[in-house]
């Protein structure tokens, strides 16, 4: 298993190496220059010249591209925002906390949800219920996260006025008592929360009926009824663990759909995070936090490939036999 | 939205002119002079689309920055509402040499920075200092570019000694707001922009800095040191950061925040109407702004242009290596599109009311503002064509396009992609231009192509964007010809009647002579139209009623926010949770 998973974090640096020369390259070819919007008109070209150097674009491509490696390598620097002059590090440590906790919330959600609602529709497969519960799924399943986060704003925040609209804490937060901050989490999550996980939840449910419903039907569940083993542990034991194989391998390519959602989310209900950090940085040419965030996008992507690998050859151990056989 | 800062020199002395008064739209609140009423307390929070970048007055530059640091730190003095006057703060005096070269500053001694040590005239030496060196690259280092030195002989005196005398001597020594040394001191010049103290500042003004959490909130609390005794009222400003102008817009509605700037004039509408009709406690407030939009024509053609930069020609030979653009080079042409424009009727479709047409290129604002120097080109589309034609561009082959030695008049018109105002602005100009036979596309393009690649290297036709402006003027990045080949002189424009006249202002100390060169500029730009300029702004924010004494001139919105304050019988739960 070591080696498997040391082989598979081998094969992903060349990945990640392309990925991020790429991205400097694509930041750094882009027509324009970040420094402009730090001169006024009437500054002199002795000062445009100040922060080109400041910024260290007064280089060659090259050797720019060259002393950010060094620097990343080395002393795992990514430079500092050109934006407000805080270590980069420091700016994704502060945004990465709300995104993982929301990601994560969303993530729990959807698989519980998207579980649930599958295996009762997979039971109940072509009645009335089977039949709501699809078409709910489709909807949330096809509706964009920007119109989904702003209808539950208009209905829950503006009128019913139930949950707040914005920010991951209330302005008197630090005011409140353990629980009074506690609830005051939950209740700026919710709605977020909910507007990401959704569409996820959408998807999960669509491979856990078709899963459940085609284990149903297969020999070996025929089989098992035949023996006398009981419905719910044919269903838990035997239907869903089959069902959740192609769940595992959808988790390693849902992290970069939940950053992509994260970032619509967090600027409709004001939450901090990497989605706003890596639009701002984007909009404001903020190269070393473009930077700095994409790197950490695609490791995070290459980690959870690699993690659904992993347990997918726990889960499955054809997996692992075939690995063994072709090494 | 690129909002450059265009600094212009005025001339202090002069008579104030201000349009305010003729808007109708304008919408104050009234100042409370009973002050046994006022009582202390409660937390304004403020709605921010944006997060600050830096609360250092030497490097901050986005608006959200310097509207926080306007209450955490203090200049010597500061310009009064006409523009012309100043009211003392850190300094509690001033008078010239008897040569008037030189500025005494006698500053105040009563003055504490938020950690309690006394500030003193090194603090203002140290600033000086800060703000003329190139390393800090200080947004306003062209302030001080007429003061020779600074001198401090104690810790309460400071004299600025200047090149020549000019009329912006007191406005030179006076801005930027002045920084602590023994804080300060520590950092080297060109580290400033990543100081520690770009994000935990300390002052000398009316609030202190109390917590920044990251993309959520700036908090500040009330100064009890301050050196107005009795000030500020309010106990805690918050700075709430809502990028989604929707739900800024919401929360406002709601309660959720106090005041919001830059509101949509569509937007702002509704909260008047709401306001009027006494079903809403949001209350518009709004007021000359510092914002004009304007078309800027290329007047050169873009290919010699990159020639001449290649073969590092000097200013003086511009004429001669650089061609007229073959559209825009022709001021009968420029003064024809003008004409073929309604203004007044733009203005109004996409500003709902809440801006002035403009004609020429002194601000509104500004005491150097003339309202009959500019030449008025009034909507004659008629009248447009004739001039056009008498430039050769006529409709030969009946295509329903002027053309001219087989050259159609048609063209790009570029602006910023995402600001929706500016991209209306394009089309309802796409729509005018056509019916008088010249082909106009829009095209939308993203602000670091459209400010870092095609405005520096002259590579487009015409362009919608706008300037904020400050509160001096100075025209010349944008006009002389010594800026020809900087990022801002974009039209390329170039006429020596300008230099001419341009210098003869700035060296004058006669502030009606002043005045007069103003005029002479004013008219022959708006005759020259190297811009057509569209309309002023006004600026349309919003604050719920319950604060008073709220008062915002073109100044801005902070101005006397140490004087408001909010009843015992309004305060909201916000302002009690925090008060228990």
């Amino acid at each position: 298993m070591i080696s498997i998973i040391l082989k598979r974090a081998l094969d992903s640096v060349p990945t990640i190496i392309i990925g991020i020369t790429l991205t400097f390259l694509i930041v750094h070819l882009a027509p324009g220059d970040p420094g402009i919007r730090f001169l006024d008109p009437s500054q002199s070209t002795e000062i445009q010249q100040i922060i080109q150097k400041r910024f260290g674009l007064n280089e060659p491509l090259h050797i720019q591209y060259w002393n950010w490696v060094k620097r990343v390598l080395f002393h795992f620097d990514f430079g500092n925002s050109f934006y407000n002059g805080k270590p980069s590090s420091e700016a994704l440590r502060s945004a990465l906390l709300p995104t993982i906790l929301l990601a994560g919330c969303a993530l729990v959600f959807a698989l519980i949800t998207g579980i649930l609602l599958g295996i009762l529709a997979a039971t109940r497969s072509n009645t009335f219920t089977d039949r709501t519960i699809t078409i709910i799924m489709m909807l949330f399943f096809s509706t964009p996260a920007f119109w989904l986060g702003i209808m539950f704003l208009g209905v829950f925040s503006i009128q019913l006025g139930w949950l707040p609209s914005s920010h991951l804490t209330s302005l008197y937060h630090d005011q409140l008592n353990t629980i009074g901050r506690f609830t005051d989490y939950i209740q700026h999550l919710f709605l977020p929360v909910l507007t990401l996980g959704l569409p996820l939840a959408a998807t999960f449910f669509r491979y856990i009926r078709s899963g459940v419903i085609e284990a149903l039907r297969s020999d070996y569940i025929l089989g098992a009824r035949a023996r006398g083993i009981s419905h719910n542990k044919i269903l838990f034991r035997y239907c869903l663990k089959n069902s959740l194989l192609p769940i595992i391998s959808l988790l390693g390519v849902i992290i970069p759909a939940l950053l992509s959602g994260a970032v619509i989310v967090e600027v409709i209900f004001s939450l901090p995070g990497m989605g706003r950090t890596m639009v701002s940085a984007v909009f404001g040419r903020d190269y070393p936090i473009i930077l700095a965030a994409s790197t950490l996008a695609f490791f995070a992507v290459v980690a959870g490939n690699l993690i659904a690998d992993i347990t997918y050859s726990i889960i499955d151990p054809r997996i692992r036999y075939q690995t063994r056989k072709n090494s | 939205m690129k909002t450059t800062h265009l600094t212009i020199v005025v001339c202090v002395a002069i008579a104030i002119f201000s349009c305010d008064s003729k808007i109708k739209n304008i919408k104050q609140s009234t100042f409370e002079t009973d002050t046994t009423k006022i009582t202390d307390g409660g937390t304004l929070v403020v709605g921010v689309r944006s997060e600050p970048a830096s609360l250092n007055p030497l490097t901050a530059l986005s608006q959200t920055s310097r509207n926080i640091i306007s209450l955490i730190f203090r200049r010597l003095a500061d310009l009064n509402e006409d523009l012309a006057t100043f009211t003392p703060q850190l300094a509690k005096k001033w008078a010239f040499s008897s040569d008037s070269m030189s500025l005494v500053f006698h500053l105040r001694t009563d003055v504490l920075w938020h950690d309690k040590i006394p500030f003193t005239a090194a603090d203002v030496m140290y600033s000086y200092q800060m703000q003329i060196n190139p390393e800090v690259a200080w947004d306003g280092i062209s302030y001080k570019d007429n003061i020779a030195s600074a001198q401090s002989p104690n810790d309460s005196t400071v004299i600025f000694t200047f090149h020549k005398k000019s009329l912006s001597m007191l406005m030179d020594a006076v801005e930027g707001y002045i920084v602590p040394k023994h804080i300060l001191e520590h950092d080297p010049p060109e580290k400033m922009h990543e100081s520690h103290f770009n994000v935990n500042p300390i002052g000398a003004g009316p609030f202190r800095f109390l917590g920044w959490k990251d993309q959520q909130t700036v908090t500040l609390i009330k100064n009890n040191s301050y050196y107005e005794t009795g000030k500020p009222h309010l106990d805690r400003i918050i700075f709430k950061i809502v990028p989604d102008n929707l739900n800024l817009l919401t929360q406002l509605k709601a309660g959720e925040v106090d005041l919001v700037e830059g509101i949509y004039p569509k937007d702002f509408q509704g909260i008047v109407k709401n306001w009027d009709e006494v079903k809403s406690s949001v209350r518009p407030v709004s007021y000359m702004g510092r914002r004009y939009d304007f078309i800027g024509w290329n007047l050169i053609d873009p290919d010699t242009y990159q020639e001449a930069i290649q073969n590092e020609i000097s200013e003086i030979k511009i004429n001669e290596y650089i061609k007229p653009n073959k559209l825009f080079g022709s001021q009968k042409v420029r003064c024809a599109l003008t004409m073929a424009i309604d203004r007044e009727a733009l203005t109004d479709a996409v500003n709902f009311g809440m801006a002035l047409t403009m004609d020429g290129p002194v601000p509104p604002i500004l005491a150097a503002y003339n309202e009959d120097a500019n030449i008025r080109w009034h909507y004659d589309p008629r009248q447009a064509i004739k001039l056009l034609s008498e430039e050769g561009w006529i409709d030969s082959d009946k295509d329903g396009i002027l053309d001219k030695d087989g050259v159609a008049f048609e063209f790009e018109m570029v602006t910023e992609n995402g600001n929706v105002r500016w991209e209306q602005v394009a089309t309802i100009i796409q729509d005018q231009l056509g019916k008088i036979g010249i082909r106009v596309t829009p095209r939308l393009v993203e602000p670091a192509l459209l400010y870092g690649k095609m405005l520096p290297s002259k590579d487009f036709d015409a362009v919608v964007i706008g300037w904020v402006v400050g509160l001096t003027m100075d025209l010349a990045p944008l006009f002389h010809s010594s800026s020809f080949f900087t990022p801002f002189h974009f039209t390329g424009y170039n006429s020596l009647r300008y230099d001419s006249l341009d210098a003869a202002s700035k060296n004058t100390i006669n502030p009606e002579a002043a005045q007069q060169y103003y005029i002479d500029i004013a008219r022959l730009l708006s005759y020259d139209l190297p811009y057509t300029w569209l309309y002023y702004r006004l600026e349309c924010s919003a604050i719920h009623g319950r604060f008073k004494n709220v008062k915002s001139d073109k100044r801005g919105m902070y101005i006397n926010l140490e004087d408001w304050w909010i009843p015992l019988n309004e305060r909201n739960r916000i302002d009690k949770l925090f008060e228990g």
